[in-house]
């Protein structure tokens, strides 16, 4: 139970600042122990800011390489194994830095081993095989020679809550303990799409996952004119104090508005970035020359399916939070 | 299991199942019969090594692999030489090293390296030693004597408790078949009713069964007791203090949840969950599965930490 769970005790923060401090702590830790060889060749380390970008790109492509991962004859992805890899990333970032794993090619791994932990087991290859054609070969030999390191970067705390089951749980005792109020299942649709977007911001670190629940079904009521205020003052919180209440109400506010406020980098702020990073990468630091090294470019290898028609994905960049989850 | 087989004569065991393989000094091993035959006089050398064997130095095997009998030989001999104790070395690290200093050499006695080396090194140490060598003989022997006699003193015991219980049960037995012959002598010769006869009887037996398990008791509790010459060149340790400690009892497990509590799976049809849950397939039924066991889930995934404020964390 989230209560008694690692989750609680090790990833939930006070504050937004304590996050970023230790953000703050893991890109100051590689810098100094890279500055000699930095400074050697020439080249700036990335700044926590700029690292911030990059995370939070290939946030953004984690996300929407889950929403198009459909191998053929298989099950659909459940939600909360997406919910899983996107917290595996975030955790390893706030305590590693882009430079010494890049994300482009950890979130795979992340998902990968998400899928596991989640039950939506596939073996290497079929995974693999979902991907484009030259990155078969790559992803393959770097998932498996990652995912220990990764399993080790997560202290092996592979149980993540999600806030999905609370919020069917909420829709559920609505409709028991309050049934006047009209039918919260169509609040369902709109409610997933607000979870699925509060993955882009950090409230799964600040607020348990029962309250992000809450507060993506007041959202949704609000959106459809709607109000669960009545369900959520005299039935669930009936026997607490008003304080206790108003406190309440006022999490379910600063949890809609983070979940808003955040805004996902697209590829023209990540550019630049992304050539910085090629050069001060603890690959291009540590080796002297890099012929060996396949070119990376950022957007297009990340066709899912193979073929080149689903070019026109990675040129308009529709929102990613648009997609039908269901 | 493979039969056993003599190396000389070729016997197998089963041709002659009570064929026993005796094993000598070098390792090998041979029938009766051949024994019989190549130590006609009382040495000779082994059939398969060549080695000067003597006659009686042949011995049923202890052990599966020749190579372990072989090696427990030697070192039994050795010992006999090499018998210093803990405390005759000054400290910890010369007494582990003098136990390195025996191994080696058993070690080289029985895989055959170095042996005129160590033979010679053996035959110095026991000149040097000679009166330590004396000394934790007698040491050895007189222990052996004390353990000795109160193993005897164990089996006495045991047999003299064994003969006593046999004393009462025959004892037993005998007065039950007189009780039965006296019942049945006085129905048949005097007048009184059958009925008042077998009441005295009851009554008569009653007593004596009391008088017999006392006695047995008495005897049972002296046999417990060791006698006092086992004592004797014996110290003797007292019970050791037992502490009693702090008696346990059960406290209950508290586990805050900072959520509304979450009603029980007994109640969750009472409050009317099920009603609002999907209806299950066979399949689910089937292997067990209850619809309040996925409502109580939700139920708890969704109350849990919901009160959970930011000071607390």
């Amino acid at each position: 139970m989230y209560h008694s769970s690692t989750q609680k005790r090790d990833w939930l923060f006070k504050d937004q600042q304590s996050i970023n401090v230790k953000r703050e702590a893991a890109n100051r830790a590689f810098c100094s122990a890279h500055e000699a060889s930095a400074q050697e060749k020439g080249v700036q380390l990335l700044t926590p800011v700029e690292e911030d970008i990059v995370v939070q790109y290939y946030l953004k492509k984690l996300v929407e390489f889950c929403s198009l991962f459909n191998p053929p004859s298989w099950a659909p992805l459940p939600k909360t194994a997406l919910v899983t890899a996107v917290t595996y990333y975030k955790r390893l970032y706030t305590q590693c830095s882009v430079m010494e794993f890049h994300p482009k090619d950890m979130f795979l791994c992340c998902v990968f081993l998400a899928f596991k932990v989640d039950e939506y087991n596939l073996s290497l290859e079929q995974f693999v095989n979902m991907l484009a054609p030259h990155l078969i070969q790559s992803t393959s030999e770097y998932i498996i020679s990652h995912e220990l390191l990764l399993l080790k970067k997560l202290q092996f705390q592979l149980t993540v809550h999600s806030p999905f089951r609370p919020m069917s749980g909420f829709i559920l005792d609505m409709k028991t303990r309050a049934p006047q109020l009209p039918n919260p299942d169509m609040f369902r649709k709109v409610a997933d799409s607000f979870l699925v977007q509060s993955l882009g911001s950090d409230v799964a670190f600040l607020y348990p996952p029962s309250q992000i629940g809450l507060a993506a079904l007041w959202h949704s009521a609000k959106q459809t004119h709607n109000r669960v205020d009545g369900y959520i003052l005299s039935v669930l919180l009936n026997s607490e104090g008003s304080d206790t209440i108003d406190t309440i109400m006022d999490l379910l506010q600063k949890i809609e508005d983070l979940v808003f406020s955040v805004k996902l980098p697209d590829g023209a702020m990540l550019a630049p970035v992304e050539a910085k990073l090629q050069q001060c990468s603890i690959q291009a630091l540590t080796i002297a020359t890099t012929t060996t090294k396949r070119k990376r470019q950022s957007e297009d290898n990340l066709s899912v399916g193979g073929s080149d028609g689903k070019k026109h994905r990675s040129d308009q960049e529709p929102s990613p939070w648009s997609l039908e989850i269901d | 299991m493979d039969q056993l087989k003599c190396p000389r004569c070729k016997t197998s065991s089963y041709q002659k199942p009570n064929l026993k393989l005796l094993v000598n000094v070098c390792g090998h091993k041979l029938c009766g019969d051949c024994v019989e035959v190549v130590f006609i006089r009382a040495s000779g050398p082994c059939p398969e090594c060549g080695v000067v064997l003597r006659k009686n130095q042949f011995r049923l095997q202890q052990f599966d692999d020749s190579y372990i009998e072989k090696e427990v030989d030697i070192r039994k001999k050795i010992l006999k030489d090499y018998n210093k104790t803990e405390r005759d070395f000054p400290s910890l690290r010369e007494y582990n090293d003098y136990l390195e200093e025996v191994e080696t050499i058993i070690y080289n006695l029985a895989n055959g390296v170095d042996v005129d080396q160590t033979r010679a090194k053996m035959d110095a140490y026991k000149k040097d030693n000679q009166t330590l060598i004396m000394k934790n003989r007698d040491r050895q022997l007189r222990v052996e004597k004390v353990l000795m006699n109160q193993i005897h003193q164990e089996v006495a015991e045991r047999d003299y408790k064994n003969k006593e219980a046999l004393e009462i049960e025959k004892r037993i037995t005998i007065q039950k078949k007189r009780e039965k012959d006296s019942i049945i002598d006085e129905l048949i010769y005097s007048d009184r009713p059958a009925s008042e006869v077998l009441a005295s009887h009851a009554a008569v037996s009653g007593n004596t069964a009391g008088e017999e398990s006392s006695e047995t008791v008495a005897t049972k509790k002296d046999a417990l007791l060791p006698s006092h010459h086992a004592l004797v060149g014996m110290t003797v340790f007292d019970p050791l203090p037992m502490s009693q400690g702090k008696v346990y009892s059960y406290q209950p497990l508290l586990l805050s949840t900072w959520g509304p509590g979450v009603p029980e799976l007994e109640e969750m049809e009472s409050f009317g969950y099920l009603s609002n849950m999907r209806c299950l397939e066979e399949h689910h039924i089937g292997s067990g599965f209850v619809p309040a066991y996925a409502c109580q889930r939700a139920l708890q995934d969704a109350f849990s930490c919901l009160l959970l404020k930011p000071q607390d964390i």
